[in-house]
């Protein structure tokens, strides 16, 4: 018991920073909150780097240190830090201002259990706390857009997991067991397994926003404070990518799982993009783009078992997605959330407009910046694992999110308008965003080597 | 036995009806215990006695009048009249719902069971709660679960106030001094 509750320190740390900054909030002490919970979740990424390199389960095999996991908190945990800080401008002197920075660090827990889970148990309970935190994080400015946001969210995440816990019956009907290691039994009864796979499929497709379960994104983003738009676009997002991953790893392959998968990314990709080039508002674009994200995200998912770069590929391509992803939205703050506000913001404010031209070749996936990386990775895993065609529809993907990506940067070098402001939380973000976007590309040989 | 799961599937699925084609909403919640109770009697006939109490206690107690709870504390006072909308799309949802119903059930009955174990859980009591708390040797299974359910039920209460919280001089209290 004691080692497995060593294995676990990061999560503890976590779920104790919450605690703690309740409680500050509690005594009407959102200042110290705010610090609090930075340093914590900072203590928490530092927690798990004595980590690196486990490979082991921990509680029976239910909850699985390996480098999936361990990886995930050092992306999601950072990731959050800067939610955090960016929430600050938007939520400062608000009633119960605290409790966002608490529902942040949270909703962060659900996604590690997401990305660590072994057992199917942990799927349900991972998705149920990487949704209720994000829920009211959507719904806090309390306005008629962001309740209509949240309701939809709320309606969609619940009818999605109902059918999700609902299949799983099914699979431990037929495995008589909970763990992910046991689904090998799966084999025998294909029907079962494959009906349990689809609703897996819906429930964490779901919180990955993959088409077709992505009607929320666009509305609880555009309704939501720019900063949870960032977080829920990369935190809980990630962790159900993780998650896909550690159920895919040992799903048989007669269930079918690498064909559904790579549907998934077909749809995902080309739809998310596709979308996103009809867009006025530069947050729904980016709530376009990220479906197309997670769809190549899922090229690594079906690489796994068939190719050695699978997890580096879905490791490296979460860090640099979540730099640049959250740099992207750093930017929104500061401009405006339409495409309109964006004009002339390369003129009025230079080194703003130049980190969001990084951010947005990135998110193509333009050497030499961290997504494209990230990119090389997947698409290399995807056609080691014989799945030519899908890199090619990743590729071809690409070249139309080039499309969308430039809707936003042309305005941007026309008749400069007034200055936008710019507080010092937000270019923090957007700077250190910039700084790993470029680094993990520049870095992509060392961090190469530390993902086994 | 199959009198007594003939009642008990009956019970459900007319409870489970009512749910959804009451228009008074508490009536709705009311059904919706007599569904719970169906349910618990399939515990008792599957031979899982702890499964079915906690079934009663938990869903047929708690969260009946805790859903009765939240119907009446938020419903404003003067609306004397809680009704739920049935609309034009009656037909087609009952459609789909019996059409889901009976692809799950083919699933169930053409799928060869024969080959599938039977379930990881213990069926006496005591054995039952030494495996759920992880006091055995070997059956953490549950133990870490436990906790991120309690972490959940956290992040429930937050979120519930931070949906509900009234901005400052927004509405008034009942029944609380400003």
């Amino acid at each position: 018991m004691a080692r497995d509750l060593a294995l676990l320190a990061p999560e503890i740390a976590v779920v104790l920073t919450a605690v703690g900054a309740l409680l500050f909030e509690m005594l009407r002490l959102p200042k110290v909150a705010l610090p609090f919970t930075i340093v914590g979740l900072l203590v928490a990424t530092g927690l798990t780097v004595p980590l690196l390199g486990t490979e082991t389960t921990a509680f029976s095999g239910t909850f699985r240190i390996d480098a999936l996991g361990e990886w995930a908190k050092l992306v999601l945990l950072p990731a959050t830090i800067l939610s955090v800080v960016l929430a600050y401008p938007e939520v400062k002197n608000t009633e119960r201002e605290g409790t966002v920075y608490v529902l942040f660090s949270l909703t962060a827990l659900g996604a590690l259990v997401l990305a660590g889970a072994g057992d199917v148990m942990f799927l349900v309970l991972g998705v149920l706390l990487s949704s209720i935190g994000s829920f009211a994080l959507v719904a806090y400015p309390a306005d008629d857009r962001a309740t209509e946001g949240a309701m939809k969210f709320f309606v969609f995440g619940s009818v999605t997991l109902a059918v999700m816990v609902f299949g799983l019956t099914y699979w431990f009907g037929a495995t008589g067991s909970t763990l992910l290691s046991d689904l090998g039994r799966l084999g025998a009864v294909p029907l079962a397994a494959a009906f349990g796979l689809v609703a897996v499929l819906v429930g964490l497709g779901y919180k990955a926003s993959l088409v077709p379960f992505h009607f929320w994104a666009p509305d609880a983003y555009e309704g939501a404070p720019v900063s949870v738009a960032a977080f829920l676009s990369i935190v809980p997002k990630v962790g159900a990518v993780f998650a896909i991953a550690q159920l895919s790893r040992d799903l048989p392959a007669e269930t079918g799982w690498p064909l559904a998968v790579a549907a998934l990314a077909v749809l995902s990709m080309t739809y998310g993009n596709l979308a996103a080039l009809v867009q006025e508002n530069v947050v729904r674009l980016l709530a376009y783009s990220s479906i197309a994200q997670s769809g190549y995200f899922l090229l690594g998912v079906v690489a796994l078992g068939e190719s050695g770069l699978a997890v580096r590929s879905l490791v490296v391509f979460a860090a640099a997605y979540a730099a640049m992803n959250l740099g992207a939205f750093a930017i929104v703050l500061l401009a405006g959330r339409t495409l309109r506000d964006f004009a002339g913001l390369g003129r009025s404010r230079p080194a703003a407009g130049a980190a969001m031209v990084v951010f947005l070749i990135s998110l193509v996936g333009i050497p030499p910046l961290g997504g494209f990386v990230g990119k090389l990775l997947l698409f290399g895993a995807a056609i080691d694992a014989g799945f030519i065609w899908l890199a090619v529809v990743g590729i071809l993907n690409s070249v139309v999110s080039l499309a969308v990506y430039l809707r936003i940067v042309v305005p941007m070098y026309g008749q400069a308008k007034e200055k936008p402001d710019s507080p010092v939380p937000v270019a923090a973000v957007w700077v250190t965003a910039l700084t790993f976007t470029l680094g993990i590309g520049l870095a992509a040989q060392v961090l190469l080597g530390q993902v086994t | 036995m199959i009198v007594a799961f003939a009642f008990l599937a009956g019970m459900t699925l007319v409870s489970a009806m009512g749910v959804v084609i009451s228009r008074n909403v508490v009536h709705s919640a009311l059904f919706m215990s007599g569904s719970f109770l169906g349910v618990a009697g399939f515990f008792v006939m599957l031979n899982a006695p702890a499964l079915a109490a906690f079934q009663v206690l938990i869903y047929v107690g708690a969260v009946t009048v805790v859903i009765l709870f939240g119907i009446m504390f938020t419903q404003k006072p003067q609306v004397r009249r809680f009704r739920t909308i049935l609309n034009a799309q009656r037909w087609a949802g009952f459609f789909v719902a019996a059409g889901v119903g009976a692809f799950l059930a083919f699933i169930l009955s053409i799928q060869n069971w024969g080959a599938t174990s039977s379930g990881n859980g213990t069926r006496g009591v005591a054995a039952f709660a030494r495996n759920l708390l992880g006091v055995t040797q070997g059956s953490e299974i549950f133990t870490l679960l436990f906790e991120v359910a309690s972490v959940l039920l956290l992040v429930a209460v937050v979120a519930a106030i931070v949906v509900s919280r009234r901005k400052t001089g927004e509405g008034v209290d009942r029944g609380v001094e400003e």
